[in-house]
């Protein structure tokens, strides 16, 4: 598993403070309010770009990019949705408009070798050979799911949004993020099944 | 190819999902965002105030182009004292020229000055040049020869400053009286 390196420890005296208090802070022009931001939602944010991109480097451009378009935007943020929601928004919007232009990376596939885990030295080799190549054929199937129905898989999966503000983010309302992650499960699911027979 | 028990396809499914999108950004932080927007940020002067200066400048210049506009009228009426015609022009001169400075584009055709105090333009600055008549035809006759004299040209004596008085004494005897 790669070891990806961690958030340094925030002061716990600026770590307590809300989101709301920090756009305040903010937008008054107190610079730690804005890095305390950008160190608190910076995963999630990517990890959005991730989903939309799936290539790591494309994902931390636009990483930055949201950040820097939040910062000019603050004064219109309303808090009506949630300051992450906010940001995830603007880092969607971002990477559809990359991935519109065509000028993202070649795609990661999930079924390239470097996306594959490595078995652990300890496990079983037959085993572990056997969980590779149950795991490359799952992320070879959700290369292949709808884009509509894998954009909001991956959204999920990534765990920073539920499902109000995945819908907030993608534009769509929440019954159809659920059924949407549904459909993904359940495709991916039969699609597994019937190549394991 | 074996056959994947249910549970363990979800498992497999989730364990896929999960690695696939996650991780932490390993370039941005809230140093290289705080840089970025201070490289991108363009000018600290506000819009509105950039173009309020930019009118001010404009107003100014406008100004000082217009001030000697004003003064124009004693000035071209002193050149026409100088330059205005000895004789009375001929049947066959051609017509006064006049220019009127087009202040704001207002003046789209000559008018008679006399006429001005009547007209709305009435306090704006006016660019009028006098007539100019030209001699018909262009000759050189009026041109009188005379006798050029040209005065006596007096010459102070040379002499070099290293020479000894005497030799300077015999060279002002030497000269011509």
């Amino acid at each position: 598993m790669e070891i990806l390196p961690t958030s340094p420890p925030l002061d716990p005296s600026i770590n307590c403070v809300t989101d709301e208090e920090l756009v305040h802070r903010a937008r008054d022009g107190d610079p730690t309010a804005f890095d305390e931001i950008v160190e608190r939602h910076k995963g999630a944010v990517f990890r959005a770009a991730l989903a939309a991109l799936r290539n790591r480097e494309d994902a931390e451009d636009v990483t930055q990019e949201t950040f820097i378009a939040a910062f000019r935007k603050l004064d219109t943020f309303r808090g009506e949705s949630q300051l992450r929601t906010w940001l995830s928004r603007i880092a969607w919007n971002r990477s559809m408009d990359q991935r519109r232009k065509g000028r993202f990376r070649t795609f990661l596939h999930l079924d390239a070798p470097d996306a594959m885990e490595l078995p652990s030295p300890g496990a079983d080799p037959e085993r572990a050979t056997l969980a590779a190549s149950v795991h490359a054929r799952v992320k070879r199937e959700i290369d292949r799911l709808p884009e509509h129905l894998r954009d909001t898989l991956l959204l999920a999966s990534a765990g920073d949004l539920d499902y109000a503000s995945i819908a907030d983010t993608l534009g769509v309302r929440e019954g159809t993020v659920k059924s949407r992650v549904s459909d993904a499960r359940a495709m991916l699911r039969a699609t597994l099944e019937d190549a394991s027979r | 190819m074996t056959v994947e028990p249910r549970d363990n396809l979800d498992r497999a499914i989730d364990e896929v999902l999960a690695s696939a999108v996650a991780g932490e950004p390993r370039r941005v932080s809230a140093t290289s965002v705080r840089e970025a927007i201070e490289k991108r940020r363009g000018p600290r002067i506000p819009l509105w105030l950039s173009v309020a200066a930019v009118l001010v400048v404009g107003f100014a210049v406008a100004l000082m182009n217009r001030a000697p506009i004003g003064e124009a009228p004693a000035s071209v009426a002193r050149s026409a004292e100088t330059v205005g015609p000895s004789e009375a022009p001929s049947a066959h001169s051609p017509k006064p020229i006049q220019v009127e400075n087009r202040v704001a584009g207002r003046a789209a055709r000559p008018r008679d000055p006399g006429t001005t105090a009547d007209l709305p333009y009435e306090g704006l600055s006016r660019l009028t040049l006098a007539s100019i008549e030209l001699p018909e035809p262009l000759s050189t006759l009026r041109l009188e020869p005379d006798v050029i004299q040209i005065p006596l040209i007096e010459i102070a004596p040379l002499f070099v400053s290293g020479l000894s008085i005497e030799q300077e004494h015999d060279q002002s005897r030497s000269l011509p009286k």
